[in-house]
């Protein structure tokens, strides 16, 4: 919620966008669309709190497609990983978060 | 043994008291056979140094061990050669070790029992004696049983060698190694491994302005996505607006292949129809009726074939006109005369001598098409008269899809048009053609690209009505028009009121002559083809009249009793015109043979159903068409006898043709050029006679 304020008072200049924005995915359709939601339930629910919303995203992830899912949240954050193909997930979130989630 | 044997040899015979008598006997490891005071002289030292005696011991098998034997001992010796011989090596050997393990004494003993028996093979039974006497009582009776073991056994030997060896018994002595190695069973680890499930790399490095900047560009996208979706959505729309156009094109294409196939029923139907009329076809070549010869100067007509369309019933036949290039070819216009007949309909179709039974073309009208006219040097186009007024030309050039063009309501006569003509005007860089219509005005038309222009000729005035002091002019109602064979400038046009008058295209207001002709419409004018300045006129008031140019009186008048609906000069005779009544007959004048009466009178349709209209000849065959107000078409062949051709007298032989005609219609009309009064006399005397008749 306190980003979302954040993104209003840069509404004051310009339009901001809060709806999930992918930059990469391989996943399957099926699977992309689950992890999409189940990441902006879980963003939403821990809007101030992004290793909440990792650690929940994960979790959820670990529950639904088998373990050992990776979650990263964060407003800036580099990584170089190596993931399972068809696993992985980046994508922007809320105007000013980045998430990535991938297994191995 | 030497202590026992002392024992024995000293005392023979004993009492009680010695028998009981207790000796202890101690086993001595000592041998007592070898000396122990052998000596050996030295040289060295001179002197006779004791030598110590070999040890007899010699040690043949050592095992240390707690193993007891436990099994049974005794054994069977082999009683074989060899092996004996082994028996006394080992005995040898056995000999010199004289102390060993208790065991092995044991065995010692027996072993040199045997040496000794051997050895003693042939000694006599004498020695035997002194052993036995020399062993005490206690081993007596074992001993004898080996002797006498042993004595039955010597005599056998011989035998025994003959028989199968004893199987060697084992014990642990005497046995024999049989080893026996299993296969050492190899135990291996194995394990496999999968392949990793495939995964690449990514690295990315992210900051807020990173993820506005993604935004602002997604939003970009998605809005530039929009407005491309309702482009697209125009330009489908659009696309869907060209889809007729396209099916059009298609369809077009379609009508071309349409066409091909067309063409090619077009020939079967030819060839048809070939097969159907052919004898129609032979007798337009080739029948001349032999009745001729016996008719004194009349002549018949020959029906041909007959021209009928579905469409075209019932509507009067209006016009007919032959292609001036393909003499099988001429077109038909179909319309009304009558006054009110806004709405009947019209059609034009262009028939071929060839195919009877359908039109080449046809175009229909809304209302009735009133004359038609082909050009003469563009055969594919023809010009329509209509009879609300307006003008069409038609192109028939590119097979089915002929361009029509219509005059507007701007630009139109008030009232119908009558005739049409193409003029061959050198001036024009246009196909022109004129137009004469009953609101009494004579219009040219020009064709200019897809419209055509009009230009107004001139103005039909009714001058005897002028004289009547009223204001308004009256217009005359044009009928019919025709042109000077030699001279495009001028033309006559018939009127409804009888009036002909003589007019040229380079005066609009005024006249060059004017007949009065008739007391009723005149249908058709018809020039002479050999003498421009000869015509004929028909007219409702029952009389053809043939017009000498600018003479007020006419040279011929022929009386039919009928309104004379059409009439013309043929083309190969200079004399013979005809003429098509309303009591449906063709009346055929040849003026060389009969100048008062027709020399031909043909019924060609019932007079209570139908009337004849029109009639055309043709430009190349004696044939001649004849349409009536039923929608029929009769071709028909003249006989003979109406087209006898000009012979050439002796003085004259080499004298063109064209102008035999010429002189034969000038002979012709020098008998009633002067004077005039004997026609007035002439048609005096044909109206006294009609007047007698009816």
């Amino acid at each position: 919620m306190g980003e979302e304020k954040g993104a209003g008072d840069e509404a004051n200049k310009k339009v901001v966008h809060v709806y999930p924005l992918v930059k990469s995915c391989d996943m399957i359709d099926d699977m992309r669309n689950e992890a999409i939601e189940l990441i902006v339930t879980a963003c939403e629910k821990h809007a101030a709190n992004n290793e909440m919303a990792a650690k929940v995203i994960k979790d959820n992830l670990d529950v639904k497609f088998g373990p050992s899912w990776h979650a990263i949240v964060g407003e800036g954050f580099g990584f170089n990983i190596s993931y399972e193909c068809k696993t992985l997930l980046y994508l922007f979130f809320g105007g000013n978060i980045g998430i990535c989630i991938w297994k191995c | 043994m030497g202590e026992v044997s002392e024992s024995a040899g000293s005392k023979e015979k004993l009492s009680k008291e010695e028998l009981e008598e207790l000796f202890r006997r101690v086993l001595m490891p000592s041998d007592p056979t070898v000396d122990q005071t052998l000596v050996e002289f030295d040289f060295r030292t001179c002197a006779y140094v004791a030598k110590t005696p070999a040890p007899g011991i010699i040690e043949l098998f050592n095992l240390e061990s707690n193993v007891t034997y436990e099994g049974n001992l005794s054994f069977d010796l082999p009683e074989t050669g060899p092996l004996v011989g082994i028996e006394e090596e080992n005995g040898d050997i056995e000999d010199e070790s004289a102390e060993g393990s208790d065991v092995e004494k044991g065995e010692d003993t027996e072993a040199s029992d045997r040496e000794g028996d051997t050895d003693r093979s042939e000694s006599v039974p004498g020695e035997k004696s002194e052993e036995e006497g020399a062993d005490d009582g206690q081993k007596a009776d074992g001993e004898e049983g080996e002797e006498g073991e042993q004595e039955e056994d010597e005599p056998k030997a011989a035998a025994k060698s003959v028989k199968p060896t004893r199987k060697k018994l084992a014990n642990q002595f005497n046995y024999s190694d049989r080893g026996a190695l299993t296969y050492k069973v190899i135990s291996r680890d194995e394990s496999t491994q999968t392949t990793p499930p495939p995964s690449s790399s990514m690295k990315e490095q992210l900051c807020q302005w990173v993820i506005y900047d993604d935004y602002q560009r997604d939003y970009a996208n998605i809005v530039a996505a929009r407005e491309k979706e309702k482009k697209e959505k125009q330009i489908l729309a659009r696309h869907d607006a060209t889809n007729a156009n396209d099916k059009s094109v298609i369809t077009n294409n379609d009508d071309s292949q349409e066409h091909r196939m067309f063409h090619a029923v077009k020939i079967m139907e030819r060839m048809v129809t070939q097969n159907t009329f052919e004898d129609i076809a032979f007798d337009c070549q080739f029948y001349d009726d032999p009745a001729d010869k016996f008719r004194n100067k009349e002549g018949a007509l020959l029906p041909l074939w007959e021209f009928h369309n579905e469409e075209s019933q019932n509507i009067i036949v209006t016009d007919i006109k032959w292609s001036p290039r393909y003499y099988d070819m001429f077109a038909v216009s179909f319309g009304t005369y009558n006054v009110l007949a806004y709405k009947t309909k019209g059609i034009v179709c262009i028939y071929t001598l060839k195919n009877p039974s359908h039109p080449e073309y046809k175009f229909k009208f809304k209302t009735g098409a009133q004359t038609v006219d082909i050009h003469s040097k563009e055969p594919y186009f023809i010009a329509i008269g209509l009879y609300n007024g307006m003008v069409a030309v038609s192109n028939i050039k590119n097979g089915n899809r002929t361009v029509r063009l219509e005059s507007d309501l701007n630009r139109k006569h008030i009232g119908t048009v009558w005739e049409v003509r193409w003029c061959d005007d050198p001036r024009d860089r246009q196909l022109g053609f004129y137009s004469a219509g009953s609101d009494g005005k004579i219009f040219k038309w020009l064709v200019q690209g897809h419209e055509l222009s009009m230009i107004p000729v001139i103005t039909l005035s009714l001058e005897y009505e002028m004289e009547m002091d009223t204001r308004s002019t009256l217009y005359a109602n044009a009928q019919c028009i025709a042109f000077e064979p030699n001279n495009y400038e001028i033309f006559l046009v018939g009127t409804a009121e009888g009036l002909i008058y003589k007019c040229s295209i380079s005066y609009s207001c005024s006249y060059l002559y004017i007949y009065r002709a008739h007391d009723l419409p005149v249908y058709r004018i018809s020039y002479n083809p050999y003498a421009a300045d000869i015509f004929a006129s028909c007219s409702s008031d029952w009389r053809i009249k043939i017009w000498e140019n600018c003479k007020p009186e006419p040279l011929y008048i022929f009386d039919l009793y009928c309104s004379v609906m059409d009439v013309q000069w043929a083309p190969y005779s200079s004399t013979v015109l005809a003429a098509t009544t309303s009591d449906g007959k063709v009346n055929l004048f040849d003026l060389n043979i009969n100048k008062n009466q027709p020399i031909c009178v043909q019924t060609i349709s019932c007079p209570e159903s139908s009337y004849t209209t029109r009639l055309r000849f043709n430009n190349k065959l004696p044939v001649l068409i004849v349409g009536d107000s039923g929608g029929y078409l009769v071709s028909m062949k003249v006989s003979p006898n109406c087209r006898i051709p000009t012979k050439p007298t002796k003085k004259n032989i080499y004298i063109d043709p064209k102008q035999l005609e010429v002189m034969k219609l000038e002979r012709v009309l020098s008998f009633v050029r002067e004077p005039s009064a004997l026609n007035e006399r002439v048609d005096a005397e044909n109206k006294t006679q009609n007047m007698d008749k009816q």
